[in-house]
């Protein structure tokens, strides 16, 4: 089963790398790191919507994940096990924006979105999807942290229920009403905030409008 | 197959929507949902708020330039990324080097009873170890030193607390 030598080799995998940085080693630290922050990045950017906020806790999280390598198990898989220290940093940072009442949430420098050069077609769709992100951005911070992080990790990150109930550190059944609780919140909230987006069974609401 | 009721279905649902079943199982639901309005509206509203979270704009986004160089330097330079737990730290050092001897002690005490110590030298465990090792020395420059998340005591090796 020897490859050619011209074959790319297959990334090492987290857990050697794992092993590697416990016993001190910088380049092994260094290759998670750079294998994990931008999801981890992109991940506190949607959670905090604060380009700073969510570097700092893309930076904690590492740090923290660094000093306590060894508490990682290693029969779960790393990147859960990041997404959880991160979920609870961000959460540890929501928090204490909240009682810093400076920051605020609308202050268009820090939650701008870059974006990607390629992607600039269609400027009219361009306006109706960056609004309907602001109303979705709107409604998620308003719901209570455990359903707001729930659907960004199933909704932006795409995990499974099996990788949720890991990263949330609870049973399958929990993720399943959890979710379904918080997507009939998202409604509630939608509805109360911009009724005007509502999706109706006519598809009347105005993201129908957009989407055909 | 017998036809599904809405009891039996209701659960599946939210996993029908998220593409989170078995193939079978989606057929089965899918055979009841074009019989049954109100199963499909339970469905419809799942689908609605799904069609939220389109998100292009982020999922391109990177982390900022020099994010992994910063983050390796501050840990090698020994910051934890913990504004203010010192005295944990202490004290989950100290206990993972009480449980690496501690460890250490089991694990001579049990090859010696068992009188394995010649004819199966490595626990699974130190295989594994091993194995990362030679990767990672193969692959990696192995010279480069961070400041490990704890100290292990000189002649310990740098292991996990044993599996439970």
């Amino acid at each position: 089963m020897l490859a050619p030598a011209t074959a790319p080799e297959a990334p090492l995998a987290d857990v050697h790398l794992v092993r590697a940085a416990l016993g001190g080693s910088a380049p092994a630290f260094r290759t998670l790191v750079e294998r994990y922050q931008d999801r981890i990045y992109r991940l506190a950017f949607r959670l905090t919507r604060d380009a700073q906020q969510a570097e700092d806790v893309a930076q904690e999280t590492f740090l923290k994940a660094f000093r306590r390598l060894q508490s990682f198990r290693f029969s779960s898989s790393f990147f859960t096990w990041l997404y959880r220290i991160a979920l609870n940093n961000a959460s540890d940072a929501l928090s204490r924006r909240r009682r810093e009442p400076a920051l605020v949430l609308d202050d268009p420098d820090r939650t701008h979105v870059p974006r990607a050069p390629e992607e600039a077609s269609d400027p009219g769709r361009e306006a109706m999807r960056a609004e309907l992100g602001e109303v979705t951005r709107r409604v998620l911070v308003a719901l209570p942290a455990k359903y707001r992080e729930i659907l960004v990790l199933r909704e932006y990150e795409d995990l499974t229920y099996e990788e949720m109930a890991e990263v949330l550190g609870c049973a399958l059944g929990t993720v399943e009403s959890r979710l379904f609780r918080a997507r009939a919140r998202f409604r509630a909230k939608l509805e109360e905030m911009f009724p005007d987006y509502l999706p109706t069974e006519g598809g009347g609401g105005r993201i129908e409008r957009w989407r055909r | 197959m017998a036809a599904m009721n809405c009891r039996s279905v209701r659960p599946r649902l939210q996993r029908y929507a998220d593409g989170e079943i078995s193939d079978r199982d989606v057929q089965e639901t899918r055979a009841h949902l074009l019989d049954c309005p109100a199963c499909r509206s339970v469905v419809a509203s799942v689908v609605s708020v799904k069609r939220f979270f389109a998100d292009a704009e982020v999922s391109s986004m990177r982390a900022p330039a020099g994010f992994a160089d910063r983050v390796v330097a501050l840990a090698a330079s020994g910051v934890s990324g913990d504004a203010d737990d010192e005295p944990a730290r202490r004290l989950t050092r100290w206990l993972s080097v009480l449980a690496a001897s501690i460890a250490l002690v089991a694990t001579g005490v049990l090859l010696e009873r068992g009188g394995v110590l010649e004819s199966s030298p490595d626990t699974l465990e130190a295989q594994e170890w091993d194995a990362s090792r030679r990767e990672i020395t193969r692959r990696l420059d192995p010279s480069a030193r961070l400041v490990p998340p704890a100290e292990p005591e000189e002649d310990a090796p740098a292991l996990p607390p044993p599996p439970r």
